[in-house]
């Protein structure tokens, strides 16, 4: 999926969801690959578009059948994978994870996109550790011009619940040594016992 | 046809327990029991009413609601039964997900997100796939291995689960 591939079907999909009723805003929030080829010009492909919901319980329970119809409207429409729309990242994280409302970025009708600002994506991306999440990070970090390790946990402490971060400490460390090596956080450690 | 529908343990039966404060799994355990058990001649029977929700409800009813929905769902599927209509309501559809009090880190809900059976999954439930576990049909296993001459117990183990994973996929 391209950029303009992924905006295109967006619209479709406000369309869907105008075919079936929806007048009030549906609000989600774009991260992922998405994020990275619309809003940090990141020249790669994105297998889907993953996204977190901005609605509260009674919205989201109004709204998720005609989303859920909709997205294999779309699917059926353009020959496309049926999770073209994916939020499997918020049922994986949503109880791990600060959720920002993020800015308006385009309405497509009742279908309204925010998109949270670049420190949360590389803040879930940290979390998340996988080789492409892991890339994006090195893209994300020169964009915003971080380049200390402990600039970076500052967004994990911002975003990344205690917790999840306790719990998640393998990932999260293994991601930091990636980006930031390994040696310099062994020298902090030697240096705090001294 | 099952004989005295009124005393058996339906999935509607069930989830009244569970809202009157039974323990979820000794009601579900119970339904096991006639699904397996004493019900399977009339499957359908079983799973036709649909599950009335409290007016009051609660996340607690609210995700067990959907997880009868989505048991029903996966049975159906697996053993070839009708499915009730009624477990297609997007009120079954929970909005938060629900987890295992144990899944606290991501590799773990990424494994239960890959093994969940789909019944669940759509429902937003993630509970793994040895949930309904058929101890009747692991014992017709125990002896179909010991009929073919197997007798090493560790052995016998081996055959019966290849048969689950063949069967259920885990």
């Amino acid at each position: 999926m391209k950029a303009e591939d992924i905006e295109n079907y967006l619209f479709q999909l406000g369309q869907e969801l105008q075919k079936r009723g929806i007048q009030e805003p549906v609000h989600i929030l774009i991260i992922g690959g998405a994020y990275m080829l619309l809003l940090t010009n990141t020249a790669r492909n994105t297998d889907d578009i993953d996204i977190f919901w901005l609605e509260e319980e009674e919205g989201l329970q109004r709204a998720l059948r005609p989303l859920q119809d909709g997205v294999i409207a779309v699917a059926e429409r353009n020959q496309i994978d049926p999770n073209w729309l994916n939020y499997m990242t918020q049922l994986l994280m949503y109880d791990l994870v600060i959720i920002p409302d993020g800015d308006l970025w385009k309405a497509f009708g009742p279908l309204h996109i925010y998109a949270p600002p670049q420190e949360y994506i590389l803040a879930l991306k940290i979390f998340a550790g996988r080789e492409k999440d892991i890339e994006d990070c090195k893209i994300l970090l020169q964009q915003m011009g971080i380049i200390t390790r402990q600039q970076a946990q500052v967004l994990l402490d911002h975003y990344i619940l205690p917790d999840a971060q306790k719990n998640n400490t393998e990932t999260i460390e293994r991601s930091l040594n990636i980006l930031f090596g390994k040696e310099q956080q062994l020298a902090k450690d030697g240096g705090a016992e001294q | 046809m099952i004989a005295n529908i009124k005393t058996i343990q339906t999935m509607a039966r069930a989830y009244q327990q569970i809202c009157a404060g039974e323990e979820p799994w000794v009601a579900l355990g119970n339904f096991r029991n006639a699904w397996y058990g004493y019900g399977k001649d009339d499957r359908f029977a079983l799973v036709r009413e649909p599950v009335l929700e409290p007016e009051q409800h609660t996340i607690h009813t609210r995700r067990w609601a959907a997880f009868c929905a989505a048991s029903v769902d996966f049975l159906c599927e697996r053993y070839n039964v009708p499915c009730p209509e009624w477990v297609h309501n997007s009120r079954y559809i929970l909005t938060a997900p629900w987890w295992p009090e144990h899944a606290r880190d991501l590799s773990t809900r990424i494994q239960l997100m890959r093994t969940t059976p789909q019944a669940f999954t759509r429902r937003h439930i993630f509970c793994g796939n040895r949930l309904y576990q058929n101890k009747y049909e692991m014992s017709e296993w125990v002896q179909e291995a010991r009929a073919r001459g197997i007798t090493n117990p560790g052995e016998i183990f081996r055959y019966a689960r290849e048969k689950e994973i063949s069967i259920h996929g885990g």
